[in-house]
């Protein structure tokens, strides 16, 4: 081949060219902290860093759902702990007045206090959580209590669920109908025993009241054992997530330290190409003919 | 006898013929950088020696010459290898433009960012799984009509960008057929003098060279095909159709396609007869933009009209299911703002939820729907106030539904299409998805069609290629757009460093052929210098010579 100056300098130049190139290359990944920033330079990376990012925004949301489920049954549970004393004082109350050396008056007034308590208790059967109820099934935002004055109960019975990781729904609320009508209704009776000074009635009442202690223990129960599974949930979700943005950052991020060495390496071979176009441009046989 | 004077002569032409080698190697340094030039030589020849012996001869030992002219300033330039760069320029100009394109839709699409259409997805996926932990929250659900609205937005913000990349193609489709007539018009004239001037028996290297740089940049735009006549023209063809034939040009023009508005179509001016375009800048023009409908930008229009339509009328069909926050069943979702197809362009939210949130449909009949859903059926027999109550028992695989006041409604074995026809008992129809019990009924708690909604989204399964299989996302499919344009982008990129390493390598050869070598040059100004020095004594000598001869006369 026969080589002249246009060849040299078309080399060089092409040469040099390809050289930035790689340098704006190297200093794009640098600056950005990012492998790729166009589909078409890496189709699959790019395809698997919107992969990722969707599934972490899934942790997100997981982690939200989860957390406003923990909310909610952290609720329940304070209201099932406060129900659970109501009963326990009242049951105390019934084998009190159960006591055969009481009289007719002494009954009355532990009536009084059993009527309290049982308002107390359909306090609690209304309790809510922000403006939601917990105990009205889907019914939360209905515009009257859940329980009216009698202890009626008035929502649905409904359940809420929660997504709380991919295709799992947890049912979080508690069936207020099958916890409290009852145990209202039991108060109820013990009030009028109490009122009427039956005994009989009031000695069935303290079994009764058992009976809705039991009830009241397990749901606490139930809700604790909801917790931990969410709390096991929260902790899985967490780690996935981690696993995924680790996994999302080795897909997109550059490695700085790689990426500074071989910047340096490819500025030395521009330094280089530099250096020797600037020896062959200039001598020509004009340099040497006087 | 010797001719005195023939010495002088033979001076003379050798002084002329140094002399004008000397100007051809000043033209050569003088245009070393002049684009497209091709080094020239002077061809030095004997002159015509006299005529051979005869009578009227005297004997004598051989012929004795007569010097030496330049009897040809010739192009040093391989013809084959130009060929061979015009024919690659084509491609080279073509896949040049599609990587511009695709390169260009790909920064439309904006992925992988935070302002793109998945992430706006990806949002509203998120406002509706909100929706189903907060269902009677009138915040959340303005949050789930605004994400909505963004997630138009997007879609709109897409198609504006697409269709405003298409009419500028149309443009440049425009402006690259006014710069081929100019080229072919430039290269007709030159034609007409390159010629005249051969007519003359002449070389007119430099207008040759002129004319090779304008075939060359006429090729990177679009197909043509050249041919050299004996009289010294190159003829050109596009497509089989002549474009220029020696000093005349067919005009080529653009007009908008009757059949298919937004397209320009080429056409020979004279021959009223479409161009056919299929390499070079013009023809990758044509294949962005799309000629009857397909094309790269087409296609990607298409796909996201598709997914739109897809996506909103699944989404429709979810929310009719469910109900809102004053009990009534769901509306459509996304509706179509000018009465036709929903598109990427077309797509809103529908206006009564755009004014009331409370009427996005967030609530599902049935309150535990892994185990059944629940549909109206028929409006006639339901009953929007009351509850029902369904015990599906595994063991013998049968069902029951009991009303609010202990009425049995039905009991029966589940059908094996696990759909159970309740239309003319209570207007509505279950699908069952497992065993266990679950409330039908309206409780505005309830979030599970929010549930539903937000698995639209990035669960459930649509049917995108109308082939009847539900068999990706919507983000799958989304994800496949955006990797195929990138899978698209990165051929091209391949294709242009592909032809340009072949044309770099073509014009180097080009290059080594044809490009001035200074020091060639100046070692022929050396040697054309010495060879003038020498003539010039010759003639001196020739001269001192005759001097002496006629000194004998004094």
């Amino acid at each position: 081949m026969r080589i002249n100056n246009g060849v040299m300098t078309d080399n060089m130049m092409r040469n040099l060219e390809k050289n930035m190139e790689r340098l704006d290359k190297l200093n794009q990944q640098l600056s950005s902290g990012k492998k790729f920033s166009n589909p078409s330079e890496n189709p699959i990376g790019v395809a698997d860093s919107m992969e990722l990012s969707s599934i972490i925004s899934n942790h997100d949301q997981y982690l939200r759902n989860i957390g406003e489920a923990k909310d909610w049954m952290a609720s329940t549970e304070s209201a099932l702990k406060n129900s659970g004393k109501i009963l326990q004082r009242a049951r105390e109350q019934a084998v009190y007045g159960a006591n055969g050396s009481l009289s007719e008056n002494d009954r009355k007034q532990i009536a009084t206090e059993v009527g309290q308590l049982k308002d107390e208790l359909i306090n609690v059967a209304n309790s809510k959580l922000g403006e939601r109820f917990l105990f009205a099934g889907q019914k939360t935002n209905m515009d009257d209590q859940p329980f009216d004055a009698d202890g009626n109960y008035q929502g649905d019975g409904r359940a809420l669920r929660r997504e709380v990781s991919p295709g799992v729904k947890m049912k979080i609320n508690t069936d207020g109908k099958e916890l409290f009508e009852d145990a209202i209704a039991k108060l109820d009776d013990l009030e009028t025993a109490l009122n009427d000074n039956d005994q009989n009635a009031i000695d069935n009442s303290i079994g009764e009241l058992d009976d809705s202690l039991n009830a009241n223990i397990q749901e606490r129960a139930t809700v604790g054992a909801k917790m931990n599974r969410l709390d096991l949930a929260e902790s899985k979700l967490d780690e996935e997530k981690i696993q995924s943005q680790e996994l999302l950052s080795n897909n997109e991020d550059v490695d700085i330290a790689k990426t500074i060495t071989d910047l340096k390496m490819q500025e030395n071979v521009y330094r280089a190409s530099l250096a020797s176009g600037a020896r062959i441009m200039q001598p020509t046989l004009v340099d040497f003919l006087q | 006898m010797a001719n005195y004077f023939n010495t002088i002569n033979i001076g003379l032409r050798a002084l002329q013929t140094q002399k004008k080698s000397l100007d051809v190697t000043s033209h050569n340094i003088a245009n070393a950088n002049t684009e497209g030039y091709s080094r020239q030589r002077a061809v030095h020849a004997t002159t015509d020696p006299h005529t051979v012996p005869g009578f009227g001869m005297p004997e004598g030992a051989g012929q004795v010459g007569t010097g030496v002219e330049v009897s040809d300033i010739s192009r040093i330039k391989d013809q084959f290898i130009e060929g061979q760069i015009w024919e690659k320029k084509q491609s080279q100009g073509y896949w040049d433009r599609q990587y511009d394109g695709l390169h260009r839709i790909e920064q439309v699409f904006n992925e992988p960012s935070e302002n793109s259409l998945s992430s706006s997805m990806d949002k509203f996926w998120q406002s509706l799984e909100d929706l189903s932990n907060n269902p009677e929250d009138s915040a959340v659900r303005a949050t789930v009509k605004e994400r909505g609205n963004a997630l138009v937005d997007t879609f709109h913000s897409l198609e504006d960008q697409l269709s405003d990349y298409k009419a500028s193609l149309n443009r440049d489709v425009n402006t690259t057929v006014e710069e081929i007539n100019s080229l072919g018009k430039r290269i007709a004239d030159l034609n007409g003098q390159i010629a005249h001037i051969k007519g003359t028996g002449n070389n007119p290297n430099d207008l040759m060279d002129t004319r090779d740089k304008l075939i060359e940049e006429l090729n990177e735009k679009v197909n043509v095909r050249t041919r050299e006549t004996d009289r010294g023209y190159i003829n050109i063809s596009i497509g089989g159709m002549t474009f220029v034939s020696g000093d005349k040009r067919n005009n080529l023009i653009t007009e908008m396609d009757a059949s298919n508005p937004d397209e320009e179509i080429i056409k020979f001016e004279e021959l009223d007869r479409q161009a056919d375009i299929n390499n070079g800048e013009l023809a990758s023009l044509l294949d962005l933009r799309g000629v009857g409908g397909e094309g790269v930008l087409p296609e990607y229009m298409d796909e996201l009209d598709n997914m739109a339509k897809t996506f909103a009328e699944h989404f429709n069909g979810i929310h009719q299911k469910g109900y809102d926050l004053n009990g009534d069943f769901g509306q459509e979702f996304f509706v179509s703002d000018d009465g036709g197809d929903i598109t990427a362009d077309s797509i809103v939210v529908e206006g009564s939820i755009d004014d009331d949130p409370a009427k996005i449909a967030a609530g599902s009949l049935s309150d535990t729907q892994d185990v059944l859903e629940a549909e109206v059926s028929d409006a006639n027999n339901y009953d929007e106030n009351e509850e029902y109550f369904v015990e599906l028992d595994k063991a013998t695989d049968s069902y029951t539904v009991i009303d609010s006041t202990g009425n049995i409604i039905a009991n029966d074995t589940i059908p094996a299409s696990k759909e159970i026809d309740l239309s003319t008992e209570i207007g509505m129809t279950f699908s069952v998805n497992d065993y266990g019990s679950a409330v039908v009924g309206k409780g505005a708690g309830s979030g599970g069609n929010a549930l539903n909604l937000a698995n639209t989204i990035k669960s459930d399964k649509l049917d995108f290629s109308g082939d009847g299989n539900a068999d990706s996302t919507v983000m799958d499919k989304y994800e496949s757009i955006i990797s195929s344009l990138g899978v698209e982008g990165q051929r091209a990129d391949q294709m242009v460093n592909n032809q340009e390493t072949l044309v770099n390598q073509l014009e180097n050869q080009r290059q080594s052929i044809s490009g001035v070598s200074l020091d060639e040059e100046m070692a022929n100004m050396v040697k054309y210098q010495q060879a003038y020095n020498a003539a010039a004594k010759l003639i001196r000598n020739s001269d001192q010579m005759l001097d002496s001869l006629m000194s004998i006369l004094r």
